[in-house]
């Protein structure tokens, strides 16, 4: 059992707003996790520090065994939930830029993916609906041979096809050497797909299990009990 | 990886120089052979010619000055947008050091810097009636002769880290506007306000050091004087170039906060 | 081919039901390749180590049996489908029973309703 990521006391702080205090995870190789918490739990925050995009203020994280910075971003691949996209460019033209950077980077995947997805590559990406573009993301995302997957709200802003669509990519990319952590507040669409359930009240973890073990110990699906913990 | 990111960064700016270069070129060239119309008021009635005239000199100033503008503003934007706006979540995630991020966006604002000045000094050359271009050309072969060899490189030292250093200083203002919560725009004006008198304050206090071996002959510096004032310069300017390009990079680096 | 799944119960275990009814009833044939974890998984929308874990229980229990190179393959036992299909068959009916029971029926009463019903006889 590999470990792909282990988080150690790690604290954040916003100025004097506390975002993360104190987590501890352990997420091993192969597992499909849901970090699942309501807006400001520090879900976010959690995956910046582990992009490297946010610096911890105390303790630590560790990805394959190293600290986020080049040699990580080499093997993980990170999803925002911000449309990060250049106007000036092609659709094409940004498949070539992410196989220019990323060794791991799979084109014919992505042309495939887009093809499905009825996007043509010559298309700017300026002229793309919201929508559109973040299909775009997730194919590039998603192209890449990567040993970690970090999907900050993945399904948040899509109509329930395109949705269908993404939880449908996460699962035929699937292999026993990468991980994927998805982030979201949606959790009843994607329940069945996931491993382990992270659980993050203001910045706290208070509950990680499998999927399973929480429906056979509550007699509860993990959107139920959700709604039980995060009561307002 | 460096070499990608120029690459890149070329690309995307591109598309802004490119078509003003040539149409500064072309309207360079429409006021050269235009056939002279004389603009004297007293003449009476406009004709065509003059119209056009005037409307093409015009035409070719504002590129000029737009050229200046476009510059300045690509320079600025592609930091802030890039590196700062939502595209640096893509930028950002890349496998690349920080110091590759800025040095990539430096050289190619400095390409960019040069050859707009290279192109609107050409511009004016083109412009200038042939008979003064060789008074122009003696005047300048009795310049260079006092300032060969050295001088020239010494003069190309100075402008080349003159520009770099403006736009590092540029680049630093805009890093330390960052790390404020609200009003990120203002605070880089107000920072870049800041550095540039800072700046000025360290130039003053370290000019002594060049500048009194030459008071004595002010008016008619030997090359060596003219050689060491202007390294002198150019040392203390790199030096602060290096300085803010230090502190763009740990702001970026430890203190990167995208919204 | 739906896979449904309700949201209380844990979902290897509606994977393991669900799969069994396939192969009762025909839809998986005996001795017939079962399609990969993956593209199972990725059929009813479920995690694979998940579906992983539902196929080995059934494995456990014979239905389903792995061939190291070739893949994972329904049993050609056909006595042992017949008996699971039974004993879901005897499940459903129990089931029903109790309901009719708490219906007020009586045995008799249930028994000629049956027949009734599969006779094509209206009541």
């Amino acid at each position: 059992m590999n470990t792909v990521l282990e988080c150690k006391d790690l604290v954040k702080y916003f100025g004097s707003t506390k975002a993360l205090d104190r987590v501890n995870l352990n997420i091993t190789q192969g597992r499909i996790v849901g970090l699942l918490g309501p807006n400001g739990s520090g879900k976010s925050t959690f995956i910046k520090i582990c992009n490297d995009l946010l610096t911890a203020t105390a303790g630590e994280i560790l990805i394959g065994g190293l600290r986020p910075g080049v040699e990580t971003k080499k093997f993980v691949s990170f999803l925002p939930e911000k449309n990060y996209l250049n106007d000036w460019m092609k659709v094409s033209q940004i498949v070539a830029f992410f196989k220019d950077f990323y060794s791991d980077f799979d084109s014919g995947k992505a042309f495939d993916m887009l093809n499905r997805l009825n996007i043509d590559p010559n298309s700017r990406l300026k002229t793309l609906s919201k929508g559109t573009k973040e299909k775009v993301q997730l194919v590039l995302v998603m192209s890449r041979e990567a040993r970690l997957y970090l999907l900050d709200e993945p399904i948040g802003g899509v109509d329930p096809a395109a949705r269908d669509y993404i939880l449908d990519t996460i699962l035929r990319n699937y292999n026993e050497n990468a991980t994927v952590i998805l982030s979201t507040h949606l959790i009843s669409d994607i329940e069945t797909i996931l491993d382990d359930i992270i659980f993050l009240k203001e910045g706290q973890v208070v509950l990680t299990k499998t999927v399973d073990e929480i429906r056979d110990e509550s007699g509860k699906s993990v959107d139920a009990l959700f709604r039980e913990v995060f009561k307002c | 990886m460096l070499g990608k990111l120029m690459k890149y960064e070329y690309r995307a700016t591109a598309r802004w120089f490119l078509p003003l270069y040539t149409a500064l070129l072309i309207f360079a060239v429409i006021n050269k052979y235009l056939p002279p119309a004389q603009v004297t008021a007293i003449e009476g009635a406009f004709n065509i010619k003059q119209i056009i005239t005037v409307i093409t000199m015009f035409a070719y100033f504002f590129l000029v000055v737009g050229l200046m503008v476009v510059t300045f503003v690509v320079v600025i934007q592609r930091f802030y947008k890039s590196l700062l706006g939502d595209e640096g979540y893509l930028m950002f995630t890349l496998p690349v050091k920080t110091w590759e991020h800025v040095t990539s966006k430096l050289f190619i604002a400095l390409f960019w810097n040069l050859l707009s000045i290279i192109i609107a000094f050409g511009s004016v050359l083109l412009l200038i009636p042939t008979q003064d271009l060789r008074e122009l050309s003696r005047s300048l072969k009795q310049i260079s002769e006092y300032l060969w060899p050295a001088g020239f490189i010494v003069i190309i030292v100075l402008c080349l880290v003159s520009l770099a250093f403006g736009i590092i200083i540029m680049y630093a203002a805009i890093a330390l506007g960052h790390l404020f919560n609200k009003h990120k725009l203002l605070a880089s004006f107000g920072m870049y306000l800041g550095i540039s008198t800072l700046s000025q304050m360290i130039a003053m206090l370290a000019m002594p050091f060049f500048i009194k071996p030459l008071t004595n002959s002010l008016i008619a510096p030997t090359p060596t004087q003219f050689n060491t004032l202007f390294l002198g310069i150019s040392a203390v300017t790199a030096a602060m170039a290096v300085g803010y390009f230090a502190v763009t990079n740990i702001i970026l680096k430890r203190k990167l906060n995208l919204e | 081919m739906s896979w449904e799944f309700t949201s209380d119960r844990p979902i290897y275990a509606q994977l393991i039901e669900q799969i069994e009814l396939k192969i009762c009833s025909g839809v998986y044939r005996p001795g017939s390749k079962l399609p990969s974890v993956r593209d199972l998984a990725q059929e009813a929308s479920v995690n694979p180590n998940t579906m992983q874990r539902a196929l080995a229980k059934l494995e456990e229990d014979g239905l389903l049996y792995t061939n190291r190179t070739s893949g994972r393959f329904v049993t050609e036992d056909e006595n042992m489908v017949y008996q699971a299909k039974n004993k879901l068959a005897q499940e459903q009916i129990k089931e029903f029973l109790e309901k009719m029971k708490r219906l007020g029926f009586e045995q008799k009463e249930i028994l000629n309703t049956i027949t009734a019903m599969l006779g094509g006889v209206k009541i």
